[in-house]
């Protein structure tokens, strides 16, 4: 295991009222319909820091198993909290998660709301367009 | 649980009283119901049906005639006169050495003036052994959910030719439905449902609503009402499917063994190429499953670039000003620290104290202590940057096969409508027909899924916007001051309502998951070629999916015999699972099974079905001499049903003639 992801422990929470959320997202049709909690947590961060979003848990309840994160997942986090914060922060694991978790529960309710409005063709179809416009823009920049 | 007796009079067929009294045995728990085709099979388990739930439907034995006619002999109301009165009546009575449950269901008919029945009365009774004898229950809705609730009825009383299409036709749906019934959380459904209502009238009643409040409120009546209709539009929509998909089974059984070779060829032409169309069908799925596998995994990264490059090139800067990876590592600054020894073995003074531990600080300072972590962060990073150019590339190979494989489905649509013209253009008129039929009602299940589709997207829809606006009805309720006390009695409903939740979740979990046990065991003692088959499986999302020696999924490539052993070996694990001890009585069970697999069901049914009293209602191809020879060990009593083809009406004798 990368060194990082083994310093992160088990789990990172979520707001416990979505937890059914979640499993409804994972749900035969939807559009998490083969993935795990970590790939909608990612999902959602992303959108949450796109927004400067982050907001904080009334009641946490730790069910995206660190299992379901790829390597560059718990980087990308990291790469957030360095943002934010500086590059100190990567002694403060429990901060790392912190930062990440109140993005993605910021961005869980945008993700909701765009599932909620679109069939999940559509869903997809939309945030396809946006990687492809994310990608035009990384050619011209670099 | 056993049928002691079923007595039934002036229903369908059956004019007068027709009684079957069944022996008591242990071992020869199977009882054999010969008759042929129209004698009265079907409606012998109607009426079972009709006497415990007042209603024959289920989706697996509807009746055979399109044309449904009303329960009573036909010949009964014919034999009467205007105005008068005529009774229909069904007794079943269940127990081991004696009657310990009996039910009773009556309908009373009255002939009007164009000769129609008209029921002017009914009644239903249900009596239980006590203390005291035979004692008349007086709630049945509750007493018939204790002896056998109406939704698991269709694994306990079936049709053997309709279970083919539990597997053929999209079966997660039915899966779902039949784990869900057979795990009996309806309470649990029931509560969960009132705890919310009374959370929310708290919420509703805490004094002085603000305008926003109210507004949310009635955006979540109006989500309820809309709820509730989909789902009752989901419902009809999905009877109307089956319903269709029946009658095209039969049109294309019978266009199968009509004796115009053109007919038969055409149709098994037809067979061949929805098989293909299937499993088209099932690659295009797996394509677009692709497609959002690689949207989902590339966005995050994608939208996060800018923040992932910022740190590879601050990574980048601490390597180029040499502060990573440092000279010194700190852990060894530290080690030395604390063992207070050198390498070379002197003891570490006062002075070189002070000097280690400045340049521990520094080299620390300097991030020297993560830098491995730092450079595991700039290769991930980097590499996963460089990933993303791949995304356009492998989005455009899944279109192209999306592209290639719906070119294929286009030839294929093309050949049906082949066929559907050919069949169309026959001379006999009958052929002609039916295909003109099968033509409408294929059209009517195309219409119907794709209305299905959309009811199902909508309610999807709506349960997510009414779950938002539920939350944010509860933020703005906490927010206010004077709600302060009412929260603590909100919080307790919602944690219940999880709770709730959490046990519907682990019951259904765990009922999918003895299901999915029993249905591969019951499969492999049944099933002849043992060796083709691996292992089945009911995933999370109620799929079913029986995989060959080589791994391969192969539902949708089972012969029409395999996929009715599968569903047999489905309604046996449902029924053990829900726990209910009641007989079970399955119409035509060998339909579409012969040769050697009929042999190994009479072989191996017996054996599963071991403490359950199983009613066989079989035609005489079905009950072959090699069928008997083999089951004849376990059959405890023989009975036949003869029909009167003068009269229309049928009786049920003792043996077999």
């Amino acid at each position: 295991m990368a060194l990082l992801k083994e310093k992160f422990g088990r789990n990172l929470n979520i707001e416990k009222e979505y937890q059914a959320e979640y499993n409804k997202l994972k749900e035969k049709g939807s559009i998490f319909e083969e993935f795990d909690n970590a790939d909608i947590f990612m999902m959602a961060l992303a959108l949450g820091y796109n927004a400067s979003r982050p907001r904080k848990m009334k009641k946490k309840y730790p069910v995206v198993n660190l299992k379901g994160f790829e390597d560059r997942d718990i980087w990308i986090m990291t790469a957030i909290a360095v943002k934010d914060h500086g590059l100190s922060i990567l002694s403060e694991i429990t901060e790392i998660k912190n930062i990440a978790e109140q993005y993605a529960n910021g961005g869980f309710e945008i993700l909701l709301k765009r599932i909620n409005s679109g069939d999940s063709g559509d869903v997809l179809k939309h945030i396809e367009e946006e990687i492809l416009d994310s990608l035009k823009k990384i050619k011209e920049k670099f | 649980m056993r049928f002691i007796s079923v007595e039934v009079s002036n229903f369908r067929q059956y004019e007068g009283h027709q009684k079957i009294d069944f022996p008591e045995s242990d071992t020869k728990n199977f009882v054999i119901v010969l008759g042929s085709n129209g004698s009265g099979k079907t409606n012998f388990l109607s009426s079972v049906v009709w006497c415990f739930y007042g209603e024959e439907g289920s989706p697996f034995m509807q009746s055979k005639n399109e044309k449904r006619q009303g329960i009573l002999n036909e010949h009964m109301l014919e034999s009467i006169s205007v105005g008068k009165t005529a009774i229909v009546s069904v007794e079943v009575v269940l127990g081991e050495k004696m009657p310990e449950i009996i039910l009773k269901r009556q309908a009373t008919f009255k002939k009007d003036d164009e000769g129609h029945a008209i029921q002017i009365q009914k009644n239903f009774e249900i009596f239980k052994r006590g203390p005291g004898g035979m004692n008349n229950l007086p709630n049945t809705l509750i007493a018939m959910n204790n002896i056998l609730p109406k939704e698991v009825k269709d694994f306990f009383f079936f049709d053997g030719e309709k279970l083919d299409n539990f597997f053929k036709q999209g079966t997660g749906q039915n899966i779902q439905t039949a784990v869900i019934n057979v795990s009996q959380i309806g309470l649990l459904e029931l509560t969960g449902n009132r705890l919310e209502a009374v959370m929310r009238e708290v919420m509703r009643t805490s004094k002085d609503l603000s305008p926003e409040s109210t507004s949310i409120e009635g955006e979540i009546s109006a989500f309820e009402e809309s709820i509730k209709t989909l789902e009752s539009d989901i419902t009809k929509s999905q009877k109307e499917v089956s319903g269709a998909n029946d009658k095209v089974a039969s049109i294309d059984k019978f266009l199968k063994e009509h004796s115009l070779p053109l007919a038969r060829e055409m149709q098994r032409r037809r067979e061949s190429l929805i098989l293909q169309s299937k499993e088209i069908d099932s690659a295009i799925l797996r394509l677009h499953k692709k497609e959002a596998g690689l949207i989902i995994k590339y966005a995050p990264l994608s939208f996060l670039c800018d923040v992932c490059n910022s740190l590879v090139y601050r990574i980048d800067k601490l390597t180029e000003e040499g502060k990573i990876p440092p000279d010194i590592k700190p852990d060894f600054l530290k080690k030395l620290l604390k063992k207070g020894k050198c390498i070379c073995g002197n003891e570490i003074g006062k002075h070189e104290k002070e000097l280690i531990n400045k340049l521990y600080d520094n080299v620390s300072m300097n991030y020297g202590e993560n830098a491995d972590l730092w450079q595991e962060g700039r290769s991930e990073l980097a590499n996963s940057i460089r990933t993303i150019n791949r995304f356009k590339e492998d989005l455009e190979d899944i279109h192209k096969s999306i592209n290639d494989n719906n070119m294929k489905e286009k030839k294929i649509s093309e050949d049906l409508e082949e066929i559907e013209i050919k069949l169309r253009g026959v001379d006999i008129e009958e052929i002609a027909k039916k295909e003109e039929e099968r033509s409408m009602l294929w059209g009517a299940i195309q219409k119907q899924m794709s209305q299905l589709g959309a009811y199902e997207q909508s309610l999807q829809h709506v349960r997510g916007r009414k779950s938002i606006r539920e939350r944010e009805q509860k933020d703005l309720f906490e927010k206010q001051e004077k709600n302060k006390s009412l929260k603590k009695e909100v919080d307790f409903y919602d944690e219940s309502i999880q709770l709730l939740k959490e046990v519907h979740d682990n019951i259904v979990e765990d009922v999918r998951m003895q299901t999915e046990k029993f249905t591969e065991e019951y499969f492999f003692s049944l099933i002849w070629n043992k060796s083709n088959f691996k292992k089945i499986k009911i995933d999370d999302k109620y799929t079913i999916s029986i995989f060959n020696q080589y791994d391969a999924e192969c539902l949708n490539t089972l012969s029409s015999g395999q996929r009715q052993i599968l569903a047999l070996s489905f309604m046996a694990a449902l029924k053990k699972v829900s726990g209910f001890n009641i007989p079970v009585i399955i119409d035509t069970p060998l339909g579409r099974i012969s040769g050697q697999p009929r042999e190994n069901i009479a072989k191996n049914l017996p054996e599963y079905l071991k403490n359950t009293q199983v009613v066989m209602l079989v035609t005489d191809t079905e009950y072959d001499d090699e069928f008997k020879d083999k089951i004849r060990s376990r059959v405890g009593a023989e009975f036949s049903i003869m029909l009167d083809k003068d009269t229309g009406s049928s009786r049920i004798e003792n043996g077999i003639a």
